[in-house]
């Protein structure tokens, strides 16, 4: 009994590390929200040039970075209507049985500091330190229908304070980076439809 | 024999300094250097799509001053070019020092890779400006002046 309070007190001193994230302010809020069409088509997405870098060095390669990138854009996009399902393949490797294909490409940079990084570690995080996640993504939309090529871009970064306090917090810590993934995801969509693409939403027949 | 191991391991040490020193000073190298020869097409107005997550007002600008026109569609010409700079090593008034990389792609492959270390900011040699200058040498046809005649 003992042993098993120690061993989940342990896990979640370990796992419960306190965050708050705050969305930042480069993207402003949309005139018109687009509305979600009556066929949703489904999407096959991948990583393609993308590159991710994390000062103080990253612990998950550039693919996988992308990879979450898309998993929220998407999650955005089907919890709004905007697809009915999507579907990760290795890059280059659609397959032509989705309505449309999504590559993702561009850049994030974890802005921090070191020094605060490592006296907030030795402090077992009394000491807060920030990491500023700032994107420059791009995302490549192509028909697979008619081979039409569409493209969009978007700038938006999120801020992460961490500070052994800010455990109680939790509830709320993943709040500005919801915002900042469905800001560019929105945005992302509304300069895909302004350029013609999910017009016909469902395009294969 | 004694004196001539004693004078190989100075020459050793000289030449790792060398080495050293040299990598210092000169701070800038451009790969790939190896690999599958990549033809590089150059053109009489290059343009570039630029990505970079950090200092893209000032990357950009440098772009446009070497002579680039920065497209905002990454669909509107085959060069991508995606800029890091990394963390602030040093600072002067006039700027910080950044390790800084330019890497062209085109058509989703690596052709032109250079990395260089140096001053940003309003700094004079800026690391930004050269490495722009460099990137447009390599992909702009030399301009022809209208009285040259050789």
């Amino acid at each position: 009994m003992k042993k098993g309070a120690l061993t989940l007190s342990l896990w979640l001193v370990l796992n419960a590390t306190g965050c708050v994230t705050v969305a930042g302010k480069q993207l402003p809020p949309l005139e018109a929200v687009a509305t979600a069409p009556t066929d949703a088509p489904s999407i096959q997405e991948t990583v393609g040039n993308f590159s991710f870098h994390l000062d103080g060095g990253k612990m998950i390669t550039s693919n996988k970075a992308g990879r979450i990138i898309n998993e929220e854009i998407l999650k955005v996009w089907k919890k709004k209507g905007y697809i009915e399902s999507s579907q990760y393949v290795k890059s280059s490797e659609f397959t032509g049985q989705a309505d449309y294909n999504v590559t993702l490409s561009g850049s994030l940079y974890g802005e921090s500091s070191i020094v605060m990084q490592i006296l907030s570690g030795l402090t077992l995080l009394v000491i807060p330190h920030s990491i500023e996640q700032k994107f420059d993504i791009q995302y490549t939309l192509e028909n697979v229908r008619t081979k039409e090529k569409y493209g969009a871009s978007v700038e938006e970064s999120y801020t992460q304070w961490s500070e052994f306090f800010l455990i109680f917090a939790l509830p709320w810590s993943g709040k500005g980076s919801s915002a900042a993934y469905e800001a560019m995801a929105d945005h992302i969509y509304s300069q895909l439809r302004s350029k013609g693409a999910f017009e016909n939403s469902r395009t294969m027949q | 024999m004694v004196e001539s191991a004693s004078m190989a391991r100075s020459l050793f040490l000289l030449s790792l300094l060398v080495a050293a020193g040299s990598f210092v000073l000169e701070g800038c190298r451009s790969t790939p250097e190896s690999g599958p020869e990549i033809a590089i097409v150059k053109v009489k107005n290059p343009t570039v799509f630029l990505v970079s997550a950090k200092e893209k007002d000032a990357v950009r600008a440098s772009l446009e001053r070497a002579g680039f026109k920065v497209e905002s569609d990454h669909l509107a010409t085959p060069h991508f070019l995606r800029v890091t700079v990394g963390l602030s090593q040093d600072f002067r008034p006039c700027g910080p020092k950044h390790n800084v990389r330019y890497e062209l792609a085109i058509g989703g492959q690596l052709v032109i890779d250079l990395r260089c270390i140096g001053y940003t900011g309003s700094c004079v040699p800026n690391v930004l400006d050269a490495l722009s200058e460099d990137l447009y040498e390599r992909l702009a046809l030399p301009a022809v002046s209208k009285g040259d005649g050789s």
